[in-house]
This record gives C-alpha cells, sequence and structure tokens, in this order.
C-alpha cells in the first residue's frame, strides 16, 4: 500500500519545542517551492511508481498556504500520480483555516484531518510557543465537524514540565468529549537549538504516570492503542502510518522529505537545497538494517512481529536467536506474534536495542 | 684498552636521541647523507611504542677507540632492566635541556647510574636557544653531582656544537672495560626476538671472548646452546668473528623461546667438564624476575578465545617476563590469568593485544599472589580471588613483602614517611647517601605498593623521588573474601581479598563504584557485596523508567536507525551477566 507523503515546510510561528524543517510562511517562497516540487514530482514518477493508496500532506503546517497555492500542489501531485486514495489527509494548526478552507478541503477529497492541538491548557500551549489556544482549537475541531470531516485526528503532547496530573486529565477528558476518530500522543522532547533544549524536564516517574493513565484512559473511552503513540477507535487507524510501520513503500516530495523504495531510503535537502534543485540522498539498506528496522518498527505496533514472517524474512537462525531474547516481563508472545508487554512500552526502545544488539552478536 | 661503553641519561625531550644522531654522523656510522630518514624512523617507531622499544646497543668508531652506547628504559616496572643495561656500561652522558633544566626522571636515573658505580660525563643540550639560562643550570648540575664548573660540557646536539669535545671526554674519563681475565663471562642485559633467528641475547662481555662455534652455557637458564652467530649493531646488525672482553654485542644461537634468556644471566663456555663449569660464578645482581601483579583477562567476544591464546604466545616470544596460565570465569568464560611485573607493564601488554594483535579484551581488577596455608598442611597459591578456598578450609593467609628502597631529596621526606606508614610499611632505615639525596627503606606489603603507590610519590615528590622494590618475604596477615552479587548472581570476576578491618570500608565503597559504572537497565540492579555469606553493603541501579521514541514516521525512522547503530556500538563495551550488561570497566573497579 505505498504512501505519498508532501512535506509543506511553511508555518506561521516556529513553536518552542519544534525541530522540525520548517519557515515561517511567505509567499515569495512559496511560488519557488512549488516549482521545485513540479520538477521533484515529474522526475520521481519515473524512477519510483506512481500509484498510491494514501496521500498525506504534513509539515510545517500545511493549512497555512493559501487554497491557490494548495490546489497548484494538487494539480502537481494529480498530474503526475494516479491517486483514488481511500486516505487523504491535510495537517491543520487551529488558527490558520475557517469553515470556508475546510469547505474546499473536502470538497478536494481531502478526507482525513490531523488537528495539532497538543494540550487545552492555555498555560502549556504558551509554554509551548502555540499560537492557539485551549478554547480556539475546540472551536477548530467543532468547525471541521460542521463542514462535514468524517476521519479526525488529535495530536497531543504530554511530559510539558509545567504539566501536572490534573491537568493532563482535563485535557484528555476535553479530547474525548469531543469524540475525534483518533489521537496521537506525543512525549515532549528538547531538541537542540531549539528553545527548549535545556530545560528541565518532567520527572521520569510522572511522565511514565501520565502515559500509563492515557492509555487506560482512552481504553476505557473506546479508543485501542495500535501503536507506542497512537489511539483510534475501530475501523478509523490511519493507513498512512501503518504503511511506515509496517516496513511499506512511501514516496516524500518536498524538502527534508524521505522516501523508501523496498531497499533504499532517500533523504532530501532543506528548502533552500531544494529549491537550488539538490537532489536527495540515497542509501542502500542492508540485511542488518532492513533487520534492524523490521523490530524497531514492528515492536511500536501493538499487534508486534508476526514470528512466521520474521522467519521467512530472516530466516531460522535469526529467528531463534529472537526466540531466546522474548523474556517476561518486557514481551510476550501471542499465538503467532510477540510484543512489547503494555505495561513495558514506555521504554521500547530500550527493549528493543538490547534485542537488536543480542541478534547481530551472541551466537 | 680502546673501548669505551656508555649510556645517555636524559629526561624525555631533552636531546637523547638528537645527541645520539650526532654521534653517529660524527663518527661515521651513518653518513650525513642517509641521516634524515634514519631519525625520523627511529622518532616515529619510539612516538609509537611509547617506553616498550628500546635501541640496539649501536657500536662506534671514534680515533680508534669503540664506542659502544646502549639504550635503557625508565620506569620502576623495568627498574631491574635498567640497572642491568646500566651494569653493561662504565659511564653515562648526563644531559639536561639547557632552558628546562634538570628534571626528576633524570635525577631518579641518574641515582641508579651512581649507584652501579659509573662515571658520569654532564652536559647542557640546546644551548643554541636564545632563551638558554646556561648559568642556573650549571648550578643545579654542580649541586647534584659535586662537580666542578669545567667538568660539565656545553652543548647543541641539534647544530652539532661541543659534540666533539663531548666525544674526547668520553674518551678521557669514561674507563675502559676491566680486563678480568680470559675465563668467558658475559653479562645478558636485553634481548629482542626475531622472527626467523629466535631470541636474541645482547651481551656485555665481562672477560674471556665469545666466537662463533663454540659451546655456551647460560647459568642461571642452566641451557646450553651452540653458538651460530655473533656481532653488533652499528648501526645494522654486523656479523663479526669474535666478542671480546668489553665489548656489546649480540649472539644468536637459535633459542627458541624468550624464557631461555633471562636478564641478567650469565653466559660461560659450555664445553669444559662439569665441575669446571659449576666452579665459573655467575656475574653479581642477578634477579629472578617474577611477577608481582595478577589480572585476568578475556577475549571481550568469547569466540575470539583462542585469537587471544595466539596473541600472548606471540608475546611472550618477545617478552619473557610475561606470563599466562589458562582459566575459566563463570561471569567472563574462557580467559586467561596472568602475571606482570608490574601497572604499567599489565598496561602495555593489554595495549599490545588490543593495538597490536587487535583483540579486544577484559581485564580484571589487578591482585597479588596469596600463598594460602591450609587446615589439611598443604599450601596453595592463590593468583585470583575467585579461588581463594573457603574460609573454614583456611589456616593462615600470607601475602608477599618486599623490601623497598626510595631515594629523595630531602624536602619529601616527611610525606614520603606518611605514605609509607599509610600503606602498612615498616621503616627500616634512613640516610643520607649523598649530599642532598635521602634513602628510606621500608617493608611493605606488595599489595600497598604495586598498585597506585610509585605515581603517588611521584606526585608528592614532584616527581624527584625513585622507587626500587625487591621481594623479601611472605608474612600472614588477616584477609577476608569480598564476593559481589548482581541480582543475586555471584560475579567471581569481581572477587576481591582485602584486609579484615578494612573489608566493610572496600565493600562499600565497591559497591557505590560499581552503581556508578553499571548504566540503568530494563530492570533494577541490586548489587550486594558479601563476606562469609553475610551482606556487608548494598547499592541499586533503578531501571529506566523512560527510553520511547515518540514518533517514528518517514525521517525519523532513519534517524532512529542511525541512533540504535550507536547505541549498539556502546552494548560492545558490556557483558551481559545474567540478564545483567555490565560494562567493561566495572571489572577494574575492585582496585582502584
Ligand atoms: N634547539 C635545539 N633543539 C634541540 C637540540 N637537541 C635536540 N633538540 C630538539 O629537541 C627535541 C627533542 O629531541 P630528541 O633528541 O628527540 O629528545 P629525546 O626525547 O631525549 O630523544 C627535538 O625537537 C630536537 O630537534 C639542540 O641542541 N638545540
Ligand atoms: S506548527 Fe508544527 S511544524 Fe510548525 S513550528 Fe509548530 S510544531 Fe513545528
Amino acid at each position: 500500500m505505498p504512501g505519498l507523503y508532501i512535506h509543506i515546510p511553511f508555518c506561521i510561528k516556529k513553536c518552542k519545542y519544534c525541530a522540525f524543517h520548517s519557515l515561517p510562511y511567505n509567499s515569495e517562497l512559496v511560488k519557488q517551492y512549488i516549482v521545485s516540487l513540479k520538477k521533484e514530482a515529474e522526475l520521481r514518477k519515473e524512477t519510483f511508481g506512481k500509484t498510491f493508496d494514501t496521500v498525506y500532506i504534513g509539515g510545517g503546517t500545511p493549512s497555512v498556504l493559501k487554497i491557490s497555492e494548495l490546489l497548484d500542489i494538487l494539480k502537481i501531485i494529480n498530474y503526475n500520480f494516479n491517486l483514488s486514495p481511500r486516505e487523504f489527509t491535510i495537517e491543520v494548526n487551529p488558527g490558520t483555516v475557517n469553515r470556508e478552507k475546510l469547505t474546499w478541503y473536502r470538497s478536494v477529497g481531502i478526507n482525513r484531518l490531523s488537528i495539532g492541538v497538543q494540550s487545552l491548557n492555555d498555560k502549556e500551549l504558551e509554554y509551548l510557543g502555540r499560537i492557539h489556544t485551549g478554547k480556539e482549537a475546540v472551536e477548530c475541531f467543532k468547525d471541521t465537524r460542521f463542514v462535514g470531516f468524517k476521519n479526525i485526528s488529535i495530536d497531543l503532547i504530554y511530559g510539558i514540565p509545567i504539566q501536572d496530573k490534573n491537568s493532563w486529565y482535563s485535557t484528555l477528558n476535553g479530547i474525548t468529549a469531543l469524540y475525534p476518530e483518533h489521537i496521537s500522543a506525543y512525549s515532549l522532547s528538547y531538541e537542540p537549538d531549539t528553545p527548549l533544549y535545556g530545560e528541565k524536564p518532567m520527572k521520569e516517574d510522572l511522565e511514565e504516570k501520565l502515559y500509563y493513565y492515557m492509555i487506560e484512559y482512552l481504553k476505557d473511552k473506546g479508543y485501542e492503542q495500535y501503536e507506542i503513540s497512537t489511539f483510534a477507535i475501530s475501523g478509523y487507524k490511519s493507513r498512512h502510518n501503518t504503511n511506515y510501520w509496517n516496513g511499506g513503500i512511501y514516496l516524500g516530495l518536498g524538502p527534508s522529505a524521505h522516501s523508501f523504495d523496498g531497499t533504499h531510503r532517500y533523504a532530501n535537502p532543506e528548502l533552500f537545497d531544494y529549491i537550488k534543485g539538490k537532489s536527495f540522498k540515497k542509501e542502500k539498506i542492508n540485511r542488518t538494517e532492513a533487520l534492524e528496522e523490521y523490530i524497531m518498527l514492528g515492536l511500536r505496533k501493538r499487534e508486534g512481529i508476526s514470528l512466521l514472517e520474521f522467519s521467512n524474512r530472516f530466516g531460522n537462525e535469526t529467528y531463534n536467536k529472537l526466540i531466546k531474547e522474548i523474556k517476561e516481563p518486557f514481551l510476550e508472545v501471542d499465538r503467532d506474534r510477540v510484543r512489547i508487554t503494555e505495561k513495558k512500552q514506555f521504554i521500547a526502545d530500550a527493549i528493543i536495542i538490547s534485542i537488536i544488539y543480542h541478534l547481530s552478536n551472541e551466537k | 684498552m680502546n673501548k669505551r661503553n656508555f649510556c645517555i641519561i636524559a629526561h624525555i625531550d631533552h636531546g637523547k636521541s638528537t645527541l645520539a644522531d650526532r654521534m653517529l654522523e660524527i663518527t661515521g656510522t651513518i653518513p650525513k647523507r642517509l641521516m634524515r630518514d634514519q631519525v625520523l624512523d627511529a622518532m616515529e617507531l619510539e612516538r609509537e611504542h611509547g617506553i616498550t622499544i628500546k635501541a640496539h646497543p649501536t657500536r662506534m668508531k671514534y680515533k680508534g677507540f669503540i664506542f659502544n652506547l646502549i639504550d635503557t628504559p625508565g620506569h620502576v616496572d623495568f627498574s631491574y632492566e635498567v640497572t642491568r643495561s646500566l651494569v653493561a656500561c662504565e659511564g653515562a652522558v648526563l644531559i639536561v635541556d639547557a632552558v628546562q633544566g634538570v628534571q626528576a626522571q633524570t635525577v631518579s636515573n641518574l641515582y641508579m647510574a651512581l649507584d652501579v658505580g659509573l662515571t658520569i660525563i654532564p652536559v647542557i643540550n640546546k644551548i643554541d636557544l636564545p632563551n638558554a639560562h646556561i648559568e642556573d643550570i650549571k648550578e643545579e648540575i654542580i649541586d647534584l653531582l659535586n662537580v666542578e664548573e669545567k667538568e660539565i660540557l656545553l652543548v647543541s646536539a641539534k647544530n652539532g656544537w661541543g659534540i666533539e669535545n663531548l666525544m674526547e671526554r668520553i674518551v678521557e674519563k669514561i674507563p675502559p672495560p676491566h680486563d678480568s681475565g680470559s675465563t668467558l663471562k658475559a653479562l645478558i642485559f636485553d634481548s629482542y626476538y626475531d622472527e626467523y633467528r629466535g631470541a636474541i641475547p645482547y651481551l656485555r662481555i665481562m672477560s674471556g671472548s665469545i666466537e662463533t662455534g663454540i659451546n655456551v652455557r647460560f647459568i642461571k637458564s642452566g641451557k646450553n646452546f651452540e653458538v651460530q652467530e655473533v656481532g653488533y649493531f652499528s648501526p645494522k646488525k654486523v656479523k663479526s668473528e669474535i666478542l671480546q672482553t668489553g665489548d656489546v654485542g649480540y649472539i644468536i644461537c637459535n633459542i627458541r623461546g624468550a624464557k631461555d634468556i633471562k636478564t641478567g644471566d650469565t653466559v660461560i663456555e659450555s664445553q669444559k667438564s662439569k665441575v669446571e663449569s659449576q666452579s665459573v660464578k655467575p656475574l653479581p645482581g642477578y634477579r629472578e624476575v617474577t611477577p608481582y601483579v595478577y589480572a585476568g583477562i578475556y577475549p571481550a567476544d568469547g569466540e575470539k578465545y583462542n585469537s587471544l591464546k595466539d596473541a600472548l604466545e606471540k608475546l611472550v616470544l618477545t617478552d619473557s617476563s610475561l606470563i599466562y596460565e589458562p582459566e575459566t570465569s563463570v561471569a567472563l568464560g574462557f580467559g586467561f590469568r596472568c602475571g606482570f611485573l608490574g601497572m604499567l607493564h599489565k598496561k602495555i601488554i593489554e595495549e599490545r593485544l588490543e593495538r597490536e594483535m587487535n583483540i579486544s579484551i577484559i581485564s580484571t581488577s589487578p591482585n597479588i599472589r596469596y600463598k594460602v596455608k591450609l587446615q589439611n598442611g598443604d599450601t596453595e597459591w592463590v593468583e585470583n580471588p575467585g579461588q581463594m578456598p573457603k574460609p573454614i578450609e583456611i589456616n593462615v593467609i600470607e601475602e608477599p613483602v618486599v623490601k623497598a628502597k626510595i631515594f629523595t631529596p630531602p624536602g619529601y621526606i616527611g610525606s614520603i614517611l606518611k605514605l609509607c606508614e599509610k600503606r602498612r610499611g615498616i621503616q627500616k632505615s634512613i640516610f643520607y647517601h649523598r649530599e642532598n639525596m635521602v634513602e628510606i627503606e621500608y617493608e611493605i606489603p606488595l599489595s600497598e605498593l604495586i598498585f597506585d603507590f610509585y605515581d603517588t610519590l611521584k606526585s608528592i615528590s614532584q616527581g624527584f623521588a625513585s622507587l626500587d622494590y625487591e621481594f623479601l618475604e611472605y608474612r600472614p596477615g588477616d584477609f577476608v573474601k569480598v564476593d559481589i552479587l548482581v541480582n543475586s548472581k555471584q560475579v567471581d570476576a569481581l572477587s576481591s581479598i582485602v584486609i579484615r578491618d578494612n573489608a566493610y570500608f572496600d565493600a562499600v565503597r565497591l559497591v557505590r563504584r560499581l552503581k556508578q559504572v553499571i548504566p540503568r537497565q530494563l530492570f533494577e540492579v541490586i548489587i550486594q557485596a558479601a563476606s562469609n555469606g553475610r551482606i556487608i553493603a548494598k547499592s541499586r541501579v533503578a531501571p529506566i523508567r523512560k527510553d520511547v521514541t515518540a514518533k517514528c514516521y518517514g525521517g525519523d525512522i532513519t534517524r532512529k536507525r542511525k541512533l540504535l547503530e550507536r547505541q549498539k556500538e556502546g552494548k560492545k563495551k558490556m557483558k551481559r551477566i545474567g540478564m545483567v550488561e555490565i560494562p567493561k570497566e566495572a571489572f577494574l573497579c575492585v582496585r582502584e
């Protein structure tokens, strides 16, 4: 199920925690960007294949684009690729859309929204440097429903140093009261070269509590956790993201977008180089790397890894080593599948690295 | 006699190699034209291998005289080897840098040279430098050696100034070798290993002569050999017919292992009847070189056991003072218990294994060798604390005690005595040896001396004190074994033997240290120290609570994989014991 991703590297204002590649919106730059995007699409369709099942327009803040600009982009992809996507998502930030824009999104075939709400607590939003309040975020969500969107995802952030249990519970409460079909919740990270870098993070055990509390809470409200940070009500898992975690093929267009064709990964340059026409970096994925990615991505999913598929792909010897690494209380096997236990998801990386290390080392 | 045998004593960078090069040049041993490459080669090797590489003794001809320049190493681990090299000389050229002045290391070596009775020729080098303060340095030297100003030579090894003078002074001042008869006696003062021709000893002929075809006997090792070749270095290996009294050179006699060559051994002719052979007395000063420090060395990757074995075999060919025996550890698998002269020697061997032989190793904390008298009357030698018998089987544990000689300028006596007392030393004597040099003698348990004593001594004396020690005897002590348990599993490689009175303190220190080096894991790690089945100290490494990448889409995947790769490298430095990942350095924590 190949996926097409388009990166829109523009925002209104940089959030304090954000390490994504994005610049303040500027119509001149957008023009140049669109010219380059066109060239890239024309080039890539020749080598990469043309048919995609999902489209995801991410950023940045794609919703800062004017309708006319987004139209140009849609024309480019429609012209160059065969698209009849079952899932067509655009990322939206409160404060950048109104009902008119949203209506237009629907009219061009976009059938899923991902709204960057992050929190409903204004102090926290300010701490994060977001441009909207909690109330505005809720209004935005209501608008999307008003114009008829039936598949909406909300992004949240926990582990904000000024956050406490109560504020997190009330954000979760407020969000679930809106009944979004899908929720992604990320732990706040402190990336180099961002204003938050060097801040004192929330205490680990509190953050751990917030995380596991969320899992319980959302389960209770009818959301199924299907990946470390991702929850959905039945039938609304994101196909586009699931494709990443299944090791599927995807083409990423736009500056700093990444692609994977099954054997190679491609990394596009950042905006200015992209506009200058600089090409991607290409890297072949060897067996070890493929194995590592398979485990790393597979174990992020609640459904885990199919042992049968694993042994088919990587052979019996590696399979036997994997079996040896399956230890309570970190991993569990359910029929054909191995997965991280629910209560150890918050140390998933440590579990994954331990497995990967022992797969490649011990006899 | 027209022979002059000498060495050069100098602090590093004061110009020993440069001066040697000038000598080679002025004597025509190496034509000036070829000099440059020669110098560079030698320097590179030395830089790379630090103190492990010693130059060959080099023969030069000067105005009808034969000069032999003999190199010496410079660390307490090898002090015995240094004295043997010095004994092969009659004199020493003392170089002092005209800018830096007398340095501590020089003083230590100088004391040793004076001790074996060498004639010293003091030289101030680098007088060409604009910031040379010759007058001050003259005074330093006069103080140190009690010489007259006119005896101090001024040279620039770089520009060749004063070299001629120095050569004349060597002829004039350094006594010729003493002619002590026609019975062959030669001192083995060093050796090296040639892949094709075996172990090759360097000899100083004390009396008599040695030539190709004769049969020789090495008194201490008790081995007999037929001499296949004799010769000297100038600077390349040169075959010759004969080496005579006073000469310095090598012999080749197909010696398979370095073990047969004992530094300080005496070579005699072995053709005569056994009785006659036995009547030849060995040269004085020989010391059996025995390892003082023991440690386990294991391949980091268990599969590399055989490579490690091969590597040790190879090292022993070139370094006879290294010993090793296979051992097994529950924690570390198959490896070797190795014996070393001292901590520096240990470090050199470990580095050679890792760098030259390319084997990643885990070494355990070093310890000494205990003599354990059992209840049943048997005696056991214990070189690995993990193998100490059970307390109820033990009658008494004895530890090696050494006689330590410390030379120091008087100013540091106070702090040195304090140090020795703290290390369970028993003072034997203090006396003023020469004008401004004091000799302090102590009996000290080897375990107190061998690990960090030398470094401490150097630092409290600003480098001026020097140390030499010699095994004395085994003495009983009150010891207990401290075991370490990690998540209830005993880790034998972390066991140690400590003095009973310090056991509690040592155990607490060790579990704290382990807590610092053992990283947090998926689960809680409990570290316990136990003695006689009782837990005497405990610490805990809290489990990781959070380690998760929140987002993992397109570009995150590549980033995450790169990160995993780096973390995987980090893990290579770990040993898995039970479920717990223990970093290599943890095994060195016992002695820190
Ligand atoms: N200016 C000057 N430099 C010298 C002289 N002798 C040696 N050097 C320099 O001092 C440095 C150390 O000399 P070297 O012979 O390698 O010292 P070693 O470590 O004692 O063998 C080198 O850079 C030499 O070129 C000298 O007489 N004058
Ligand atoms: S809106 Fe998103 S992409 Fe833009 S600055 Fe904020 S977090 Fe970064």
